[in-house]
């Protein structure tokens, strides 16, 4: 295969010296009278050589961290837990449909008949005009049946005001803390007591700045559910001192961080997000869902890098800022 | 097993170990191949966080599976194949989004040097030889992204990560003249690629 045309195919094989003897020796006494392929051949060899010499990239240090904890993980799942999270979809899809629903379903019933039982509160309170609004026991029962969200809810109930007008004028300024914006004050009370309600709502009044105070509050502030008809019923009565849901990032003792991302896919950017913050231990605070375009995580600074790389896969991000030192979490909201 | 001991294992006893649930056996193969897994899935990709999440879920997978690697092949062999596959996925899956990450020069952890380009057989004149190395590396990342990805894979196996044709026939699952073939074709079409990139104003 003497052709120019012929030669011309093996010089990609030639510049890698993959050419048997005597094909070798073809192409290069060809090369001798042919300027055009001698060319081909001087730019094959820079692309051949371009690729062996292209710089490597180094793993980063927490990359065999992230995989062991992987594979312990793994270990610890009992063996049938591990088959099942195996089995296919097809298999795994109706039974996680039929649990979901049966979770909402429940759900739904409990915030009924909690409903019910909190329109029937007033009415009880008002016979005791000294003792500051609570629920009776019996009401408590009730709520705390209620599961738990397992993440934080940002924003929480103002109590229950129906109360408050139809009570004598004494009785607000006997307990005045109580009823500024006080959403602790009535989440607490759902909690188990850990003494008596009238210590409960004293020591909530100074609570609101607490972040301490306010953990303990928050897994007891209960399903949306319940904070939802109430937050209802306590809107319409509009009380004197403003009743806000308090935004947790106003009082919250950890740093403050802005983050933009530019995006080209808006709608899948909240679940890209939530799990980037799954990935790299983050909580999400507050999402005000996939439309409103924000959401709020917080994170040990020591994970945010992590978190900003995993981010950075949903879109650009303006800047990487990091918190002062010494701060043990952090609070980052990201707008997009 | 303690790390000092695993170290100075092969791969073979290092796997038997790991059907046997040693999770430190597993940790030295991590160390051992995370180097290499993460630099085929970063030319596969082009993106260094998504190589990064197919090596994680790459060992995570051969974790599970050890029990299905019978040592007929190599371990690197086999680890690197469920990272191909993992990198095709990537690739349809970020077929349809409009913005490319190109090839970062600021990857986070680079290492090594470049190297320069070398100078043609005297005399010929060369079309590529008028750009700066920078440029061509550059121009060259492109090239290799607008290959499909069979091309891809060869010439990433092959001429970045220096594989065996059986090897790399291997990973594919295709027969080493196959693999030669599509090797020859990719690097005229990436060095047409270039000679274009050159070229323009």
């Amino acid at each position: 295969m003497n052709s120019h045309t012929g030669i011309k195919r093996l010089l990609a094989a030639y510049c890698g010296g993959d050419l048997q003897s005597h094909e070798r020796a073809l192409v290069e006494q060809h090369l001798e009278e042919c300027r055009e392929c001698r060319s081909e051949l001087a730019d094959l060899q820079i692309t051949v050589d371009l690729l062996r010499t292209t710089p490597a990239v180094e793993p980063p240090p927490w990359m065999t961290a992230r995989i062991m904890a992987h594979i312990h993980e793994q270990k610890q799942k009992p063996v049938w837990l591990q088959r099942f999270l195996l089995l296919p979809l097809r298999m795994k899809l109706p039974l996680e449909i039929t649990a979901l629903l049966v979770v909402c379903v429940s759900g739904y019933i409990l915030s009924k008949s909690v409903d019910t039982e909190l329109k029937k509160t007033p009415a009880v309170l008002q016979e005791s005009p000294g003792i500051p609004p609570q629920i009776e026991k019996g009401t408590d029962r009730e709520i705390q049946r209620i599961p738990a969200p397992s993440r934080f809810d940002n924003t929480l109930p103002p109590p229950v005001t129906q109360d408050i007008k139809d009570r004598p004028a004494a009785a607000p300024a006997a307990a005045p803390p109580a009823y500024a914006p006080q959403p602790p004050a009535f989440t607490q009370k759902i909690a188990p007591p850990p003494s008596g309600s009238g210590a409960v709502l004293s020591e909530s009044a100074p609570a609101a700045d607490s972040a301490a105070r306010k953990s303990e509050a928050l897994p007891a502030a209960r399903s949306r559910n319940v904070t939802g008809t109430v937050r209802s019923e306590a809107e319409t009565a509009a009380p004197a001192p403003a009743m806000k849901s308090v935004d947790k990032a106003t009082v919250s003792p950890f740093p403050q961080l802005t983050v933009r991302l530019t995006v080209t896919d808006r709608n899948s950017t909240a679940d890209t997000l939530r799990a980037a913050a799954a990935r790299s231990g983050a909580l999400v605070l507050n999402d005000s869902g996939p439309a409103a375009g924000r959401i709020t995580v917080r994170i040990p600074p020591q994970r945010l890098q992590e978190f900003y790389e995993i981010m950075s896969r949903a879109g650009r991000v303006d800047r990487h800022p990091l918190p002062d030192t010494g701060a043990e979490l952090v609070d980052v909201t990201i707008f997009w | 097993m303690n790390t000092g001991a695993v170290d100075s294992l092969d791969d073979a006893a290092l796997s038997a170990a790991c059907r046997a649930g040693d999770t430190a056996a597993f940790e030295c193969l991590v160390r051992r191949h995370q180097g290499m897994l993460l630099n085929v899935a970063f030319r596969m990709t082009g993106v260094y966080e998504d190589a990064c999440d197919i090596v994680q879920d790459a060992y995570i997978a051969a974790w599970r599976k050890m029990s299905e690697y019978r040592g007929d092949a190599r371990l690197s062999t086999w680890l690197t194949a469920i990272v191909i596959n993992l990198s095709r996925n990537r690739l349809q899956q970020r077929q349809s989004q409009v913005r490319y990450a190109a090839y970062s020069l600021d990857a986070p952890y680079p290492a090594g040097d470049g190297g320069t380009a070398p100078d043609p057989p005297s005399g010929s004149p060369s079309v590529l030889q008028r750009m700066e190395e920078a440029e061509l590396r550059r121009a060259l990342q492109r090239c290799i992204k607008a290959l499909s990805p069979e091309f891809r894979e060869v010439l990433v196996l092959r001429d970045m990560q220096d594989m065996s044709y059986e090897e790399v026939g291997t990973v594919l699952k295709v027969r080493e003249g196959t693999v030669k073939s599509r090797l020859f074709r990719a690097r005229d079409t990436v060095k047409d690629c270039l000679r274009k990139a050159a070229s323009a104003p």
